[in-house]
């Protein structure tokens, strides 16, 4: 509750209350493959749409089920794979992008808990505007 | 000793490095001869439950568990880790994928995963990791040189990415999955991403 009041007062303050309704902004289709029980790394994958007329950018992302969140991205240059972290994914006006495997994603350290088939993460995207973006995230080994 | 046939390679095919010799670059799993094998797994890399990968006791991987010859098996060898969030689950399961869609076939189809990553993975570790994508995965680790030796062989280059201040870190590596067919020859590299489906085509032709 707390943090909504101070959401709430730092949006107005900002003179854009950056909803995702009101944003134009919404992270959709989340998922993320089920991990092993011996590891507590995992990676979120989803849509994030942007239908505003202006640009706006990714910078930091949290859940409850990870210790942390990263943003990185998967890079593959004459077969050999790098992760390079990601500080901000900009997310231009009217347009989407896709985070998926082997490509942008989000990696989920310290995972509370494995992710498991149908079960769901609740993700936070915070955006430079103030804008924040609820994500769902199910478990799917698709 | 017999040279490798190139006249059936495709551009997907990996040619080792001139000075490579055939033996050595396959020798984790895909070496065939006997006799004149040369000592492969001296250097102590071991593996769960593979036991007899081919040829005399020199050629096996180590490891508890029992042997299980791959000698009619084409064999799919992975070089990851298991604090590898992305491209390494999604290869595994995407091989599993794949194996679901060969029916009967896949039981003539395995994977060894071995770790890059041997600080963090021990074969317990890395046995545990890949037989949740499919139990008949198989994992192999080992002293940091000599993975380093192996994967030298199989022209795959590793190395960890500088800790942060909690002391994580990440590996850069070739994300590459190597199919070794049943005479023991590396014949198909497939770049990270590649379709399951796909996948199960080649490893089809492979078997044929």
């Amino acid at each position: 509750m707390r943090r909504d009041a101070a959401f709430l007062a730092a949006c107005l303050v900002a003179g854009s209350c950056g909803s995702a309704a009101s944003s134009g902004l919404a992270a959709h289709d989340g998922w993320s493959r089920p991990t092993p029980p011996i590891t507590n790394v995992g990676a979120i994958y989803f849509t994030l749409t942007n239908d505003s007329g202006e640009g706006d950018t990714l910078v930091a992302a949290r859940s409850d089920d990870c210790a942390e969140i990263e943003m990185h991205e998967t890079m593959s240059t004459d077969g050999v794979t790098t992760m390079a972290a990601r500080s901000e994914v900009a997310v231009g006006a009217g347009s989407s992008i896709v985070f998926e495997p082997n490509g942008l994603h989000l990696m989920c350290l310290g995972l509370a808990k494995p992710v498991v088939d149908g079960a769901e993460i609740m993700v936070e995207l915070d955006f430079i505007s103030g804008a924040v973006v609820e994500l769902s995230v199910v478990g799917d080994d698709r | 000793m017999k040279r490798r046939n190139t006249t059936d390679e495709t551009d997907r095919c990996w040619r080792p490095a001139s000075s490579v010799s055939r033996w050595s670059a396959f020798c984790l799993v895909a070496l065939r001869s006997t006799s004149s094998a040369p000592t492969c797994f001296r250097n102590g890399v071991s593996g769960r439950h593979t036991g007899a990968i081919h040829g005399g006791s020199d050629t096996r991987l180590r490891g508890a568990g029992r042997s299980e010859p791959f000698d009619d098996k084409v064999v799919l060898v992975y070089f990851g880790y298991t604090n590898c969030p992305d491209v390494c689950p999604t290869t595994l399961s995407d091989v599993a994928k794949a194996l679901a869609t060969l029916g009967s076939d896949a039981d003539r189809v395995t994977l060894v995963m071995v770790t890059i990553d041997p600080e963090r993975d021990d074969l317990d570790t890395t046995g545990q990791y890949v037989r949740f994508f499919d139990e008949r995965f198989h994992a192999a680790s080992g002293p940091i040189a000599d993975i380093t030796d192996v994967a030298t062989r199989y022209g795959v280059y590793f190395k960890a990415s500088e800790a942060d201040a909690s002391g994580a870190y990440d590996m850069e590596h070739t994300g590459s999955l190597l199919g070794i067919d049943t005479d023991g020859n590396l014949r198909i590299v497939w770049a990270p991403g590649v379709d399951p489906d796909a996948l199960a085509g080649d490893l089809s032709e492979l078997l044929s």
